[in-house]
Formats: C-alpha cells, structure tokens, sequence
C-alpha cells in the first residue's frame, strides 16, 4: 500500500507543497529520530522489584495452567517483522552455509551459537570497565576467549563492576545481583562467583512468583532432550532438528530459566509428518513457557534470555509467547483470533492476536520496548475500525487496542492512540494491566 | 493530565491539510485563553521533545512535518506550553487522496488544556460556544469536549463498545459533535426532541449536543447517570443498514 500512496498520495514535500500550504516551508530543525533498538540490543526496563522474596511458593508443586486453545501465528523461519533484526555476530553465524552441517555437527554448532552469543553479553565499553578482554575469532568458525580477571564467571567478585552482568537481565534480577555481589558478601561473609550470584538472584526471582518452580518430575534442560524424548517416542522429528539450527540456542535459553518437565509434553502428538510434529511441539512449547511465568518480571526475563542467547530467531517465538501470556494472565476475554480478508485498500490480509466479542475490541500484542508497530499493520487495523470490515465469520470490530510488556513500549508507541485512537496498554511492575495515558 | 479538559476532533472525510480548520480551532482556543506560547515540541512520531523558544502555535502549525516513508503517511506533531496554564496540542494529519477525494487515512486533533482555564459556568458556556464556532460539517466527522480522565475512566466502564467506533464517537460526553460521515449513520427522527440534552442542528448534516451542566460539574454522578442514558439513546438510533450497526 504505500508504494501505491507514494504514486497518489501527496505525501513527500515536494507533492505536499503543490497543495499543502503547511508543507511550503520545512521546518528550521530537522526532526531527531530514535531509531528503534533491535531486541538484542541493551534496551532500558523500567520493571521494579516488589513483594517479598521468602515466598514459600517455591517449595509447592504448582501445575501448569490450564491452557488457551488458540492457534499460534508462528513464522519462526522467516520473521515478517522488519524490526526483529539479528545482531551481526548472528548473522555471521547464520551465514554458515547449512549444506556443510551435517546431522552431527548439528549439536556443535548450537554450542558454537551460544558461545558466540555469549561474546554479545559483553560490550567493548564494558569489557574495558571490567578489564575483561575478549578475544574472538570468527572466520574459521571457532572461537577463542581470553579472559582476564576478574570477570571470569568462575572468579570470585570482591567488588561489584560498573555495569554489572551488563544488559543480560531484567531489572529486578540485575538490583538482586547488586545487592548479593555488594552486601550479602559482606554480611554473610560467603564469597559468590558470578555464576553462583546469578543463581541464587534467579532463585529470588523465582519466590517471587515470577516463576513456578518446585515442579515434579524430570526436567528438561536442553533442546537435545526434548529430542531424544520424543526419538523415544517414535516421533518424526526431521524437520525439528532442522529447525533447531536456528532456534536450538532461543529453546535453550528457555529451558535455562523456566521448569520444564518432560511430562509437559506428553500431549504432544506425535502422529502424522515430520512437519506437523514440529508445528505440534513449537505449539505447545510457546503455550508452556508463558504458563509457567506468571508474573511479567519473569517472563520478561525468558524473553529476554531468549533474544541474547538467539538473536532475531527469538523474536516471532517470543512474539507468540507473549501473546499466550497476554491471553492466560490479562486478557482471558479476548482469546479468539479472527482473520481479515485483504479489502479495499488494506495491505494485506490480517489475524489478530485477540479479539473480545463483547466489546468488539480486536487486541494485538507487541513484546516490543524499543521499537514502533509496523505502520502498514496499523494503518490496515485503522480501515478495519473506519470501513467496518468484519472478520470472516462476521465479527464486527470497533476498537483496536495495543498491549506491550512494560510502559516503555507503550510510550514509544503512543502515536498510535493519537492518530488512529487505538488503545495502547501495558503490563506494569504489579502485573496488572494498565492503559498508557 | 488528571486535572486537564479534552478538546479532540477527528475525520475520515475533509481535509485538514491547508491549515485553515487547525488555525480555525487553535484561535478560538487562543482567544478562550486555554493555550499560550509553545514551548516545546516534538517532530514526527519517533522525535524527542525539545525545549524551544516560546512561538505563536501558528508558527509551529503552519509548518506540517513530512514523515520518513517507514512512518506512517500522517504529518505528526506535538507542541505544548505552560502559560496560563500547562496545554498540549497533538495532531496527526492525513494526506490527501486526490483519487479517491477523501483522506487516506484519519485525521485527528487534540487539545488538553487545564481545568483551570474553565473556572465558571459563564466561561464553560463560552467554551461550549467556541465549540459551535469550529466545528461543522463542511470540516468535521467528530468532535467532543469532556474532562480528560473521566473521558477515559468513563467510557471504559460504560461505553463498552463504542456507539459507533472507539476512536470517535464512544458515548456522550459534555459537547458533542457529529458531522459528515458520522450523522448519515443515525436515524434523525430517533435524535430528535431528545430530552436533558441542548442540541443544535445544521441542516440534518450536523448536530451539536450538550449534556445538561457545565463541564466542571459532569463528572457528578447525577450527570453520569444522565451521560448514559443518552448514550444509549443514540446507540438505539444507528441505522439499520449502518457500517456500525
């Protein structure tokens, strides 16, 4: 649509000038624009901690919720967002030609991935900071790390860094880390690796209830089980592997920070293709996760892990996640999809990630902090309210809201309440839904 | 923006872009006394706010944005002051669609002013016929004038779903307008004679509305209860055969 605008609209200055007397004169200052941080980047979080950390939860048995039955929108191969951008390091590893991996080297790769990713935890700013140096090379697809203390996660820290643990965890988990590397330490008289900092930060969190944890069962740690499990179960998991050369290292990461347990996924069907066992497991894993961080703090985290650990092939499974968590924890109401043919001068055809019927309200969620909606999107969404298209079996839409996962993203995108009168919603630091005003 | 009044106007139908129905409001806004110099700004959808030297609201509006071809088609701008009182003016205009002679999209204004600014009954009515002055519907689809907070609070909880959409037409606020391209959607014998509620047509093409009171009392719970049966008059009123029905 916006190449035909561009031929009809009058939309650049100069178009705009011929009959656009506003647009006769540019403005003196040109505009400042903040270019949107793709997720792998450091991006700012403005979650707090709250409640108490002795939350006894973390000793109950807690059982998954009961889950939406809504069908997913995954595109886990080929994101259509422009904005979910790998960082280079990930695309020098995507580039790798996948002919010259065979089955076995499958696993190696996944660890050269994560070994790569974690070089993108440390930024040459804070390496310096740290007097870290890290060595890399990566034309030979092997890497080299020399790593000087302190900053090792083995070595003990006797005082916090600057910029501790980076960008590699949400807000609440970094203040814990902080407060163990410069106080427990101190009080306790116990030395901490950063590793064991780290945990115990995750086990705070997880008392908390951003997790559940304290679940029965065998857990699941890595891609490489679930494989072997369901190998064990006579499943067709060809294309699985395939695909786990581009999200092994998002699944990973996953599994690192939430309980999984194998149990999970035994209603997982392993009848039929290659191709629907994979579209079964991706369902159910993207169904899981969410289910299991109930608290916004937590699931930020996973997806957050998810990103630094994979890049751009996180982002449509944490898009799909954070839908799921939207429907389970704030929006029962609107779990329905419903699809849009193309019509008139809309882009493309449309499927929302929610709608409830008895405000007519269509809901699409954005795990978004940094970046702006796809302008086609909502300018499709906006026809669909004016035009009164209805879905196609006849749901009539009159309000379109926004949801994000903190206030940020929705301040960064609160231009589409000012020019289509969406509504824009986040999750706040209590984990409730709030409307940005 | 607890303590601010809601002045917002939309269309899919005219267009704004020569300047003439924004200068049109933003004058009698001036004159009302609710808007000042700006003294700040933000460009486009993705600029930052910057501290400017105070500048008639003019001189910033006279000058419409062009958006990058990633942002939406809207020129977009924010600017604000403080005096007399903290207001914020936010536009969104669409482009032209010489083809279709309509906009590509909607256009929208909003003004937030203090409550302040509106500190008795003489000056409410005054507001109310400021409104009257502005819109119309040779130049707008919707317009409407009501407490910002209850605007939202309000229509939340009891305008679930909208009358006609969310971005325009909710419910009932204090001053009401429907033009061209939202009146066509109503049966006009079921909007006449309405009781509590001033009206004022223009030539079945337009009507204004006023609830009952001026607009520092509407968020009484009397006013409330009245907001909502209005409303329900007009959601009994859309058409048969409308888009929104």
């Amino acid at each position: 649509m916006y190449s035909r605008q561009q031929k009809k609209v009058q939309n650049s200055a100069s178009q705009a000038s011929r009959k656009n007397q506003f647009a006769a004169k540019p403005f003196i200052v040109q505009p400042k624009f903040d270019r949107e941080t793709p997720d792998s980047q450091p991006e700012q979080e403005q979650v707090k901690p709250q409640g108490t950390w002795t939350n006894a939860s973390m000793f109950t048995y807690r059982p998954v919720p009961k889950t939406p039955t809504v069908q997913r929108k995954l595109n886990i191969e080929n994101s259509e967002n422009q904005h979910e951008q790998e960082p280079e390091v990930v695309n020098q590893i995507n580039q790798i030609p996948a002919k010259s991996l065979d089955q076995q080297n499958l696993q190696s790769k996944t660890k050269l991935l994560r070994a790569k990713s974690d070089n993108l935890l440390t930024k040459p700013a804070q390496t310096k900071n740290n007097s870290i140096s890290i060595s890399r090379q990566l034309n030979t697809n092997t890497i080299q790390r020399g790593i000087k203390k302190p900053g090792k996660t083995g070595e003990i820290y006797t005082k916090a860094p600057a910029s501790f643990a980076g960008e590699r965890f949400n807000a609440s988990i970094k203040k814990r880390l902080q407060e163990i590397i410069d106080n427990d330490e101190k009080k306790n008289g116990k030395d901490y690796t950063l590793t064991q900092a780290v945990a115990e930060a995750k086990r705070d969190a997880r008392a908390q209830g951003h997790f559940i944890t304290g679940r029965i069962g065998k857990r699941v740690r890595d891609y490489q089980s679930i494989l072997k499990y369901f190998k064990s179960r006579k499943a067709d998991v060809t294309t699985t592997e395939n695909k786990m050369l581009r999200i092994g290292a998002v699944i990973d990461a996953a599994l690192n920070t939430v309980e999984v347990m194998e149990d999970d996924f035994q209603k997982v069907s392993v009848n039929g293709s290659a191709d629907q066992f994979h579209r079964n497991f991706i369902s159910t894993f993207t169904t899981l996760v969410p289910s299991l961080t109930p608290h916004i703090e937590g699931f930020n985290q996973v997806a957050k892990d998810m990103v630094t650990q994979g890049g751009g092939a996180a982002s449509s499974l944490k898009g799909s996640m954070f839908e799921t968590w939207a429907l389970q924890n704030v929006l029962p109401g609107a779990n329905k999809r419903v699809s849009f043919d193309q019509q008139g001068k809309m882009t493309a055809s449309r499927i929302s990630d929610g709608y409830d019927s008895s405000t007519k309200t269509l809901w699409d969620m954005k795990h978004y902090f940094g970046h702006d909606v796809p302008q086609d999107q909502a300018e499709d969404y906006n026809l669909i309210v004016q035009k009164g298209y209805e879905g196609k079996n006849g749901e009539p839409v009159r309000q379109v809201n926004y949801l994000f996962p903190s206030q940020e993203g929705a301040k960064k995108n609160e231009w589409l309440n000012t020019s289509y009168g969406f509504g824009i919603y986040y999750i706040d630091s209590s984990n409730n839904l709030k409307q940005h005003k | 923006m607890a303590e601010q009044i809601l002045w917002k106007a939309n269309t899919t139908f005219h267009d704004w872009s020569d300047g003439k129905f924004i200068h049109q409001l933003l004058d009698q806004a001036i004159d009302l006394g609710l808007l000042g110099a700006v003294t700040w700004r933000k460009i486009g959808i993705r600029g930052e706010t910057e501290a400017i030297a105070p500048k008639h609201i003019h001189d910033l509006t006279s000058h419409l944005p062009t958006p990058l071809p990633d942002e939406p088609p809207h020129s977009y701008l924010e600017v604000g002051g403080d005096r007399p009182f903290p207001w914020v003016v936010k536009l969104s205009i669409s482009p032209w669609d010489e083809e279709d002679n309509l906009p590509t999209s909607m256009s929208s204004i909003w003004l937030f002013f203090a409550k302040k600014s509106i500190a008795t009954a003489s000056h409410s009515q005054k507001l109310f016929d400021a409104f009257c002055q502005v819109h119309h519907p040779d130049n707008t689809e919707y317009a409407c004038i009501h407490p910002y907070q209850h605007w939202l609070d309000f229509a939340n909880q009891y305008y679930q779903p909208p009358v006609t959409i969310g971005p325009m037409f909710k419910g009932v606020f204090w001053a009401n307008f429907l033009g061209t391209g939202h009146l066509g959607e109503f049966d006009l014998e079921k909007l006449a004679n309405i009781a509590n509620l001033e009206t004022k047509w223009i030539n079945n093409q337009g009507l204004f509305f006023k609830a009952k009171g001026n607009i520092l009392d509407i968020e009484n719970s009397s006013h409330e209860a009245e907001l909502k049966q209005l409303t329900e008059i007009f959601r009994d009123a859309i058409r048969l055969d409308s888009k929104w029905r």
